[in-house]
């Protein structure tokens, strides 16, 4: 009996002892490797469910007994919540979807905010899946060939196409850009739109010395300091030059304009020729009134924020853009940006603030948009310029979800992706963050799904698991 | 005077452990969320060796036939519980200002304070 009893308080004692144990290995992850197996409709103290409710179904059970989340919205996103997330260097997700109808489907961790920026990876690209063209994978890279011309992405690179047969996808292709006939000019050109916050824009030196003259306010209207850093990155994504400037002293949200426009000085002598990327590094609260340079070509990436001229110019002057792309997104924030956006003979009415519209060009190149007002963010997957003859185009023509490959007029895709694995039913992604890309709040990440077309398509992408794996190296 | 060997009554060895084991484990696993949110409770909820500890005490109580008093381990817990207290309550009482010092205090005291009364009380 007493052999019992001890036998009995010796397993009473080590049931802590041994969750104890437990508890601590979790936490140091001796292995290196976490990892969380989430089905969507369990809880997790590690991934939270896929957001906004108004983008996504309801979890529910399909014929399989599988339990199944729709995103019927784009961006629909979820939040990660590592216990250690200073510990890990990698997060490794494996999704499970089914995606019958959406061009390409990414997932995005967020690397930034205001603006908030994404950091994306192919899930699913059904417009490499489904070609009929030559491919070749090789480490995680797709070459697709409309003749088959290279044996291997070895012979591709030993003996590359001009960058005019070739769009890519995720990647980059590195035949240097140049322009034949370019010829510098003293004669400076001024930009004359209030660009609001960070922006970043490219242009093409040879045989002269980069310059640009910002001219800003620090319209103090939302708390913090606000410095101004101007970067410039060579085609080696390496900085070469950068320009500062600090807080006016004022970090309040008083909106009190203490020393109007102030200026700063970009300037970067004997650069060799090239494209040069440059980097506006600064809060919502800087607004560019100007930007002099004698550079004869400036295109700025993506996204445009042209803002209001409260305090500077009244009534707003708004602007005109130019761009080849043909899918453009707008959004204002306030009722006096509500106006009508003029492209060619199309019109676009922004109608209400806090509401995306969206502006599909189909006329072939350049083309003119009319800001009329400002106080407009412009988003698209391409570039714009201020002026026709300030346009180029120094990136090969990217794939996306908005063309077919048909469409890009080239030979060659090139693309960092590799194809979802089939897991039944499933489609079956993986896809690799590292954590130095994440932008961490309150021991949180965020990601989220960008499903281009969505709506437009009446589709939806079917989320069956999220697994993560958190590696520490 | 008569000298009586102990018995040695299984049960009450059994859930005597099992009160103090679970009672500890309640304590060291709280304080280990506290200083460190979500290393226990991310898996499973602390309060679990609570409830085990109210089960074992209750049961503990039943088969207990006699009571042998150990005031100097009472008055070690009770100052001990009074340190863990007030330390607690000058974390949570950082917003009241003056009234920080004498709550503190009288948290450090409330475990003495409570266990003179039951003292008293019998």
């Amino acid at each position: 009996m007493i052999f019992l009893t001890r036998f009995i308080q010796f397993f009473l004692v080590a049931i802590p002892l041994t969750v104890m144990v437990w508890l601590v290995n979790l936490w140091f992850v001796p292995s290196g490797v976490f990892v969380v197996e989430h089905e969507v409709g369990t809880s997790s103290a590690f991934i939270e469910e896929l957001k906004p409710e108004t983008r996504v179904t309801d979890v529910y059970e399909n014929e399989q007994d599988e339990m199944v989340q729709a995103i019927k919205q784009d961006p629909a996103f979820f939040f990660l919540h590592p216990h250690r997330e200073e510990f890990f260097d990698q997060v490794v997700f494996d999704v499970w979807f089914q995606n019958k109808a959406l061009p390409i489907v990414e997932l995005g961790g967020l690397a930034g905010v205001n603006p908030e920026t994404y950091t994306l990876y192919p899930l699913h690209n059904r417009l490499i899946d489904e070609s009929t063209w030559n491919r070749i994978d090789e480490g995680g890279l797709v070459l697709l060939q409309r003749e088959e011309t290279y044996g291997s992405l070895a012979d591709f690179f030993a003996d590359p196409p001009s960058r005019d047969e070739v769009a890519v996808y995720r990647t980059s292709f590195d035949v240097p850009y140049r322009i034949e006939e370019y010829q510098p000019t003293t004669s400076i050109q001024t930009i004359d739109a209030s660009l609001r916050g960070h922006h970043e824009f490219k242009t093409y030196i040879k045989n002269e010395t980069l310059s640009f003259v910002f001219n800003y306010m620090d319209m103090n209207r939302e708390e913090g300091e606000d410095v101004v850093q101007v970067i410039v990155f060579n085609e080696q994504n390496q900085p070469v030059a950068e320009a500062r400037a600090g807080d006016d002293g004022n970090a309040s949200d008083d909106a009190v304009v203490g020393y109007g426009l102030k200026e700063l000085q970009l300037t970067a002598y004997s650069l060799p020729e090239g494209v040069y990327k440059v980097v506006m590094n600064t809060t919502r609260d800087v607004f560019f009134r100007t930007i002099q340079t004698p550079q004869q070509k400036v295109v700025f990436l993506n996204t445009l924020f042209i803002g209001d001229e409260i305090g500077y110019r009244e009534p707003s002057q708004g602007t005109t853009l130019y761009t080849e792309s043909k899918r453009l997104r707008f959004q204002t924030r306030h009722a006096q940006g509500i106006q009508t956006i003029t492209a060619g003979e199309q019109k676009l009415d922004i109608a209400q603030p806090y509401e995306w519209y969206t502006l599909t060009l189909t006329s072939e190149g350049l083309e003119s948009v009319v800001l009329p007002t400002g106080d407009v963010e412009t988003v698209t997957e391409g570039t714009f310029s201020f002026s026709p003859s300030q346009y180029f185009n120094p990136d090969p023509v990217s794939l996306n979800a908005y063309t077919t490959i048909e469409q890009l007029g080239v030979d060659y895709v090139l693309a960092q992706y590799q194809s979802p694995r089939q897991e039944g039913d499933w489609l079956v992604a993986t896809v690799p963050f590292d954590v130095a890309d994440l932008y961490e709040e309150d021991q949180t990440w965020k990601f989220s799904f960008s499903t281009p077309l969505i709506e437009e398509l009446g589709a939806e992408l079917l989320i069956h698991r999220i697994d993560t794996w958190f590696n520490h190296y | 005077m008569i000298w009586y060997q102990k018995m040695f009554k299984p049960l009450e060895a059994i859930t005597r452990t099992g009160f103090l084991v679970s009672l500890t484990s309640y304590i060291v696993f709280w304080l280990a969320d506290v200083v460190q949110p979500g290393f226990v409770s991310r898996y499973f909820s602390v309060h679990i060796f609570l409830l085990a500890t109210v089960v074992f005490g209750i049961l503990w109580s039943m088969v207990l036939e006699e009571y042998e008093q150990r005031p100097l381990i009472h008055i070690l817990l009770a100052i001990t519980f009074g340190v863990v207290l007030a330390v607690l309550t000058w974390g949570l009482a950082a917003d009241l200002g003056v009234y920080r010092v004498p709550l503190v205090l009288l948290t450090a005291l409330t475990p003495m304070i409570l266990y003179a009364l039951m003292r008293d009380s019998r």
